[in-house]
């Protein structure tokens, strides 16, 4: 203790303009990152994957197909596939589509996956050039973050009944066998 | 163990014996981590141009473009308005990508050989944030992009404020300059 306080003696009580300067700069800075760090990380694992409040999830696992915006006009279907979420590395699948009206125990229309591999290339117009919907040997491929359009046309029969009910139900499914539906309007 | 006050003190009077605080830490503890993280960026920049040329050909399934694309859905602002303006228009997909990796290749390079450490933590910083808000929410089995986002973000970040230390071409480049540049009020330290 004896040599140490000789030491004290000579340490000056006031510390300088810089020393405060440099001290004050690292604690803004160590502060800064710190703030930073905490919100980037929880509010971007709450956003994505819903870690710290409500269920857990991960987008990037199951395909899901997003049919908001289809309509039927005139003897037509304009089918709209948007797939938001499903793994990034195989695309998703749809083997079948049908168009059913409420009350009606049969759908007015169904395409099979021979027929959905049959759409002319012109029939699919997509939204992004990248992620693209094209056909397969058996339906539709839908990649991850692909929207297109699909045109299908309608008989006249199923046209009518439409007409008579107002509205349709369209049905898309994967190959999987898991279901998407969503209530047409008409146009 | 010291305070501060009596270690800058030590050091003041030339006591070469005097060991730091526990509040200071030697940066050479932080040269393994710049190596690491430089080389993720490098490593970006060599996967496209060395590896695996398909990644940059526009034509070709494995282009970069693709990715781009798929991040598209649950990107955060202000890198979702930024994809969606990337990905419509094919000539600025390419264009945004080359001036991308080659930003990767210059972070990388810097980060490794400590060059203008501080700005180049800055602009790995930056890179890592954009791809944590493109793709944080990619990763089949696990959270996979998210961690990479915000390690390599805040490890930057570390660099950023930390510098080079006495391993780096910061070292030798402070005998001519000492890196400090004046952007409008602020005093800004690239070394």
């Amino acid at each position: 203790m004896a040599i140490q306080s000789t030491a004290y003696e000579t340490i000056p009580t006031e510390v300088s303009k810089a020393t405060l300067k440099y001290r004050d700069r690292v604690r803004k800075q160590s502060v800064f990152m710190l703030v930073v760090g905490i919100f980037f990380t929880l509010f971007t694992y709450q956003y994505f994957h819903h870690g710290l409040w409500g269920k857990l999830n991960n987008y990037n696992k199951l395909p899901l197909i997003v049919l908001s915006g289809t309509t039927v006009q005139g003897n037509q279907l304009n089918l709209i596939l948007y797939r938001p979420n499903g793994p990034d590395s195989y695309g998703s699948f749809v083997e079948k589509v049908t168009l059913t009206v409420p009350g009606a125990s049969t759908p007015v229309e169904t395409w099979t996956p021979s027929e959905l591999a049959k759409i002319p290339s012109g029939d699919i117009h997509n939204a992004y050039p990248y992620q693209v919907i094209k056909t397969g040997p058996w339906g539709l491929v839908v990649p991850l973050s692909a929207k297109a359009t699909v045109k299908f046309p309608l008989t006249s029969a199923a046209r009518s009944e439409i007409q008579q009910a107002g509205k349709a139900e369209v049905m898309v499914e994967d190959v999987s066998g898991v279901k998407w539906t969503y209530t047409v309007s008409l146009k | 163990m010291s305070t501060a006050e009596e270690y800058f003190h030590d050091v003041h009077q030339g006591n070469r014996d005097s060991l730091p605080p526990a509040e200071f830490v030697p940066i050479s503890y932080l040269w393994a981590l710049r190596l690491v993280l430089g080389f993720q960026f490098l490593s970006a920049f060599m996967r496209r141009y060395i590896n695996v040329p398909a990644k940059m050909d526009p034509t070709s399934s494995g282009f970069i473009g693709h990715k781009f694309s798929e991040f598209f859905p649950h990107a955060i602002w202000p890198v979702k308005p930024i994809l969606l303006a990337i990905i419509q228009h094919p000539p600025v997909t390419f264009a945004f990508l080359t001036f991308f990796s080659f930003i990767e290749l210059l972070v990388g390079l810097f980060l490794i050989t400590g060059t203008l450490t501080k700005l180049a933590g800055f602009g790995a910083a930056l890179l890592s944030l954009m791809i944590l808000f493109g793709s944080g929410w990619l990763g089949t089995s696990c959270v996979d992009e998210w961690q990479i986002g915000t390690v390599e973000g805040i490890a930057a970040m570390v660099f950023m404020f930390a510098g080079s230390g006495r391993w780096g071409v910061d070292h030798w480049l402070r005998r001519f300059w000492n890196g400090q540049i004046k952007l409008g009020r602020f005093q800004i330290s690239l070394l």
